[in-house]
């Protein structure tokens, strides 16, 4: 594991000697907090961790002790169950120049293999040209041989290139996952999308799930036993809101694989995702209590009718 | 530990509900259980709880990480589970101006939060704790005699009286199990002889084995005598080079029945019956020295008397 915290520690985030680097954790994810300790204090830096209870649920705020320590960091890293990404306390210590490395429900495998062995260096240059193409397009485009047929407008919206580099003041980012992304127009999704990957929360994927989609939002779910779950949890946040298109992602880590984690899932080389829920942390309108990513392999994506993504093969 | 760690958090903090509980720890003291049992009991109550750690400070008074420092400024109620002392820091002082209620906790042991010293009835001890405190303020002479042969008078008018409680107030801090009234003497003044013949808590001397012999004159240390820890006290002050280090800065009495002997600092200074002389800083007790140490020296079966009365006299209260 320490290899994986070192690579993450040094390379990643470019932790300097005497930086204030602040593991903010949880009673769950102590263990995989101390390691990132050990790869802090290698590099020099001055690690802090936090360990609180492990939140109820993704984006609820950490206790004011936490937020304090947070906006005194130089550099953070939440190894924590649930998610802090979304959150005033990550946002207030990014306006104050911390580099943020979100690690939402890590696990020692993520700093053992896979993903994290990716050259990210090297994924950058695409991971930015990507996010310049969302920025300058229209209108997506998605298909699928499993029945995919979904077209949204994202005229307004700028792409945000995560390229798991967190090098600069205010830098933001899940590496392993790597991808580019963007928040649709609301209201504007419009077709079928047929889930086949996996789902935040709810892991791989037994059967496809269909979604029909229209004005902008879910409005019919189908499929086996994940579907029932997904319109559970969506009933759950009794908010219209949950069903909102709120993103689409394309992933860039060549080294991920489908396996039900996903900060690995989203970033499957030649997958996109489709999120429904929050999007107002990246620069949409819709707040409310979930932001649900689902995974889609092998993809066709167009913005304006130019080929990005071709069965999950990028073009570009 | 939780029976113990319950005892601080619910009595001597009074944590409540809903309260932000820190528990700032280092890379010594992580895993010894101390720290989780204090979480686990914060978490009992219904508080949030935190456990902070940073890499063990370097000696006693350096100020913990900026984060850390931000961390305990928010929180309602801090402890601090720790190898070098941080009671003496800026962090803490300003933590408590933003009313705070700590428990210092420095070279704390699993064993203190077992048996002893916190097995205590703190709230009987708070009327106790006034009476002393109140005592030390109003008197002007201080004379300490014990029958291992100390005999030490100083002027103590005009300095209040400092107490550590068992019982934390917003803005106050405690060293649970150790509940202990005193002052610092006014400079200059502290005449005769002290015979350690209990504990010196620091250099890892501990309870000493043989009396030390301690000759004060004009306020300041002039001669120590003994055996082995008389010698390695003698030379630990020698290469600080510095004659404020040997100044007579603070007297103070323990007054926790329960609490007894066994070498740690923070269950020693509280043992009813067991006085201490403590030299060096005494500027965090109400005097004008600063110097790079506090060491303490104790004594049993004190007997002390304010202004000629006689307030414990041979380990036994006379309030």
């Amino acid at each position: 594991m320490i290899r994986g915290a070192s690579k993450l520690v040094n390379i990643n985030v470019q932790v300097k000697p005497g930086e204030k680097v602040v593991i903010a954790s949880d009673f769950n994810k102590a263990h995989i907090a101390k390691v990132l300790a050990i790869a802090v204090l290698e590099s020099g830096a001055e690690p802090t961790v936090l360990l609180m209870a492990p939140r109820q649920a993704h984006g609820l705020e950490p206790p004011a002790p936490i937020a304090a320590a947070l906006a005194a960091a130089d550099v953070i890293f939440t190894p924590a169950e649930k998610s802090l990404g979304q959150t005033v306390a990550i946002a207030e210590a990014r306006k104050k120049g911390a580099r943020v490395v979100i690690l939402s429900e890590v696990t020692e495998d993520l700093l053992i293999s896979g993903p994290i062995e990716a050259d990210f260096e090297a994924q950058e240059p695409l991971c930015k040209k990507l996010a310049d193409l969302l920025t300058q397009a229209k209108e997506a485009k998605v298909t699928s041989r499993l029945g995919t047929h979904l077209t949204m407008s994202l005229v307004g919206r700028n792409g945000r290139a995560l390229s798991g580099l967190i090098r600069n003041p205010g830098d933001f980012g899940s590496p392993p996952n790597i991808e580019a992304s963007i928040c649709p127009v609301e209201g504007t999704a419009e077709g079928i999308l047929v889930v086949d990957g996996s789902i935040a929360g709810i892991g791989k994927l037994s059967s496809p799930i269909k979604e029909t989609i229209k004005k902008g939002f879910v409005i019919k779910v189908e499929g086996g036993p994940e579907a029932l779950r997904l319109q559970n949890t969506l009933e759950s946040a009794h908010d219209v809101n949950a069903y909102n298109v709120a993103e689409l992602g394309l992933g860039l880590n060549p080294k991920s694989k489908l396996t039900g984690f996903l900060l690995e899932d989203e970033s499957i080389l030649g997958s996109i995702h489709i999120a429904l829920g929050t999007n107002i942390f990246m620069g949409g309108k819709t707040k409310t209590l979930m932001h649900i990513d689902q995974i889609i392999l092998k993809p066709t994506l167009r913005l304006d009718n130019k080929m990005i993504i071709e069965e999950g093969e990028i073009k570009v | 530990m939780f029976k113990g760690a319950r005892t601080l958090v619910e009595t001597c903090a009074q944590v409540k509900k809903g309260e932000n509980v820190l528990i700032v720890t280092d890379t010594t003291k992580i895993g010894t259980g101390i720290a989780e049992s204090l979480a686990a009991a914060a978490h009992a109550v219904g508080a949030e709880a935190i456990i902070s750690v940073m890499t063990a400070r370097q000696s006693d008074g350096e100020e913990p990480p900026k984060p850390v420092a931000e961390a305990m400024k928010k929180s309602d109620v801090f402890f601090t589970p720790v190898d070098k002392s941080i009671t003496h820091t800026l962090a803490v002082k300003e933590a408590l101006a933003a009313g705070a209620r700590a428990i210092m906790m420095s070279d704390y042991t699993g064993d203190l939060l077992i048996s002893g010293g916190i097995e205590a009835d703190f709230y009987a001890l708070e009327p106790i704790c006034d009476k002393v405190v109140e005592l030390f303020t109003i008197a002007k002479q201080a004379e300490l005699t014990t029958p291992g042969g100390t005999r030490l008078t100083m002027n103590i008018e005009g300095r209040k009286g400092r107490v550590l409680r068992g019982i934390i107030k917003p803005g106050e801090f405690g060293a649970i199990p150790n509940i202990e009234a005193g002052t610092s003497p006014i400079e200059g003044s502290a005449e005769g002889i002290i015979v350690v013949d209990a504990s010196v808590p620091y250099l890892g001397i501990g309870v000493v084995s043989q009396p030390i012999r301690v000759t004060v004159k004009k306020g300041f240390i002039t001669e120590i005598e003994g055996g082995a820890e008389a010698r390695k006290l003698k030379e630990d002050l020698a290469k600080r080079k510095d004659p404020n280090v040997y100044n007579i800065a603070e007297i103070a009495l323990g007054l926790n029945p329960k609490a007894r002997l066994c070498g740690i600092m923070m269950e020693d200074e509280g043992v009813l019956g067991v006085a201490h002389i403590g030299f060096g800083t005494n500027i965090m007790h109400g005097g004008k020295i600063k110097t790079e140490l506090h060491y303490d020296l104790l004594m049993r079966n004190a007997t002390l008397k304010l202004d000629g009365k006689a307030i414990l006299e041979n380990g036994s209260l006379k309030i």
